[in-house]
């Protein structure tokens, strides 16, 4: 077994050093590949290739708004909710013979009626309220960025 | 930690940051914008920074969490830690010696997170386990496994598609 081999053995058990990780990519990267080790070649030109990646000085932040049919879906999730709390609570209230059907499961008592109905309602403002933050935080970090750009002039 | 020293550090580091974020997230505009927010959440605990052994490390692990917050923020169906196989291989289309150096990165952008971020910090930074272990918050033989199966998938994969062509 030849040194190259020896240290690919160590690479793919992931114990070899920086140093012998150097000597492979030199080689690999170099014209005097022996043809048993071409197919290992296109490994180390990928990582030299993803090395040139480099940071663009000149970066823009971008403030992501949220499309009209996310904004429109969670209007409509929301308002669902409400609307089913509320045609829970006055159903109960003005007939309390009346009983739901949650899960496939008769539920008679109008307090655990209104419960579900209340969680779900919750959840349904919480999604809503979490997209506005994240718009919200989106913006401000925008804003932030300017301030603080000014500042590490 | 005045504006220089920030900017010294940060203008130093920008690439590797951009490297990982672009890893981490597979969106070059995303990448961008989030190693943009660290730079002002670092400069806003710039006396937390002062005070890091070693701001490297401190820097890019702080850069891995903002990706990863990221990541769950859009609720992200790929679990971040997990070890599945490389999913979606090529369609037997056959790939010229150029491409598939191509084709190796594609393979690593379908490791899962945890060894994607760490093949491309061994293989592309040539960072050290120890400092590997601290970005991941992970133990160094820890990172020795991900790092060996990564490797491995990919050597596997690559193999396949060479015999394929």
């Amino acid at each position: 077994m030849n040194r190259i081999d020896e240290i690919l053995e160590k690479y793919f058990a992931g114990s070899s050093s920086l140093t012998e990780e150097k000597e492979l990519k030199t080689y690999f990267t170099s014209q005097d590949v022996k043809p048993e080790h071409e197919k290992y070649v296109h490994i180390f030109r990928a990582y030299e290739k993803e090395k040139n990646a480099t940071y663009p000085q000149n970066a823009t932040y971008t403030i992501k708004r949220i499309s009209f049919k996310r904004r429109f879906m969670y209007t409509v999730s929301g308002i669902a909710a409400a609307c089913l709390l509320v045609i829970t609570v006055v159903r109960f209230q003005a007939n309390t013979g009346d009983y739901m059907i949650l899960k496939g499961k008769r539920i008679n008592d109008p307090e655990k009626a209104r419960e579900y109905a209340n969680a779900k309602l919750e959840k349904s403002l919480s999604v809503v309220q979490r997209s506005l933050d994240a718009y919200k935080d989106n913006k401000q970090v925008a804003e932030r960025l300017n301030e603080i750009e000014n500042q590490l002039k | 930690m005045d504006a220089k020293e920030f900017n010294s550090i940060f203008s130093t580091l920008s690439d590797k940051l951009f490297r990982m974020a672009k890893s981490i997230l597979k969106d070059t505009d995303e990448a961008k914008d989030t190693v943009q927010e660290l730079q002002l959440k670092l400069w806003e605990k710039r006396s937390v920074l002062s005070e890091a052994d070693n701001k490297f490390t401190f820097t890019l692990r702080a850069m891995r969490n903002l990706c990863i917050d990221t990541l769950r923020r859009k609720q992200f169906i790929e679990p971040l830690n997990s070890d599945f196989e490389i999913a979606g291989q090529h369609e037997g289309h056959l790939l010229d010696t150029k491409d598939m150096a191509n084709y190796v990165i594609e393979l690593i952008d379908k490791l899962p997170e945890l060894q994607r971020t760490i093949i491309r910090m061994r293989d592309v930074e040539e960072m050290e386990i120890s400092e590997i272990a601290t970005v991941t918050e992970l133990t160094e033989n820890a990172v020795t496994v991900n790092l060996s199966r990564a490797r491995a998938k990919i050597r596997t994969q690559l193999f396949k598609e060479l015999q394929h062509s």
